[in-house]
């Protein structure tokens, strides 16, 4: 049985590789903005079409493959909510005996692989 | 722009250390069961992740330093490592290491002189104005932590103190030193930036959190709260 301060750092971990494909995505968009505003300044006379083009393409890529869950991701936190149902009627009975509260993003993430955790069981902060 | 592509590649690298030491706590665990239910999956994880950030963007790349061109011509001319370094060099520039990583899959190899130094950041945050009827002079305090709280202060700055490091955007393509008195209100809108020094290195590829507050002669604002990842 994994111990509570493991799956704790676990799901600190998963949420976190979780929200960094948003916050990837941010930064391209950032980019994309820029050259917006690079557009509006009229004494450059640079095409940025090609550059548009291939932020899009950047975009959609990190869209698919770090911002949605990928299914390895799924994966292992399907294994390791399963390795405690093993053990404990719930989730949230196993949160709620360790005293553990997950990340927000981990419970977004566990979510999407199918397992909710009660909003008591959620760091909020 | 190159600083917002370092960036987006440095959330990518966090990833697949994230990834990297889960699989080595699992493997690390005393529990078999751990083992033997979480090792395959986690593995797997990493394994899908490493390398991405250099391949992930090896679209964008190319076409980012083709703008550095400064003859647009009908014709694209390809972008080479030799002009790169050149228009680094003219410009007094540097890249981060793992953007050089993901341009070197493009076929763009950087001279290691125009590497940022390993660790090395810099913040930005825009000036707010908080009293448009009077002039005012700012300055600034930055706390950067490992956590999200703010329980775990590694670096405190205050420009009014020390302005070693701060700056801020007189022109829009040009900073300055903040002058000891501080920065005008006139220059709201504008960047505070603050870039560290040898002693601040932080480690590449993780994640801190950082909070700014402005401050003048009267009272001291409310803070502004974000997140860096260190892609150099």
């Amino acid at each position: 049985m994994i111990t509570f301060e493991n799956y704790k750092t676990l799901t600190d971990c998963l949420g976190s590789i979780y929200v960094y494909g948003s916050d990837c995505l941010a930064e391209i968009t950032a980019t994309n903005n820029l050259i917006d505003n690079l557009q509006e300044d009229n004494s450059r006379t640079y095409d940025y079409a090609d550059l548009q083009s291939a932020i899009n393409r950047t975009d959609q890529i990190i869209q698919n493959k770090h911002v949605m869950p990928s299914k390895s991701l799924l994966t292992v936190v399907r294994k390791l909510q399963i390795n405690i149902l093993n053990s404990y009627a719930s989730i949230d009975v196993f949160l709620s005996t360790g005293s553990i509260k997950v990340s927000i993003n981990f419970a977004s993430l566990s979510e999407y692989a199918g397992f909710s955790i009660s909003s008591g069981n959620i760091d909020l902060g | 722009m190159a600083e917002h592509v370092g960036r987006a590649i440095g959330y990518l690298y966090a990833k697949q250390l994230l990834a990297y030491s889960i699989s080595n706590l699992v493997v690390n665990s005393d529990d078999v069961n751990t083992i033997q239910t979480l090792g395959l999956a986690t593995s797997g994880l990493y394994n899908g992740l490493t390398n991405n950030w250099r391949n992930d963007l090896t679209i964008l790349i190319p076409e980012l330093f083709t703008l550095l061109n400064p003859k647009p011509t009908v014709i694209k001319q390809s972008t080479t490592s030799e002009f790169v370094n050149s228009v680094l060099s003219t410009n007094g520039f540097t890249v981060s290491y793992l953007l050089s990583q993901a341009m070197a899959q493009s076929g763009l190899v950087i001279d290691p002189t125009y590497i940022s130094d390993e660790g090395s950041w810099r913040q930005d945050f825009t000036i707010q104005i908080f009293d448009e009827e009077n002039k005012k002079y700012f300055h600034f305090e930055m706390d950067i932590a490992a956590d999200p709280s703010f329980d775990m202060i590694l670096i405190s700055k205050d420009s009014s103190s020390d302005q070693f490091g701060w700056l801020y955007q007189k022109d829009m393509n040009q900073f300055e030193s903040i002058p000891s008195g501080g920065v005008a209100s006139n220059y709201a809108g504008r960047l505070i930036r603050y870039r560290s020094n040898d002693s601040e290195s932080l480690t590449r590829g993780s994640v801190y959190y950082v909070r700014l507050r402005q401050k003048d002669d009267l009272e001291i604002h409310g803070y502004v709260t974000s997140s860096m990842v260190v892609h150099t």
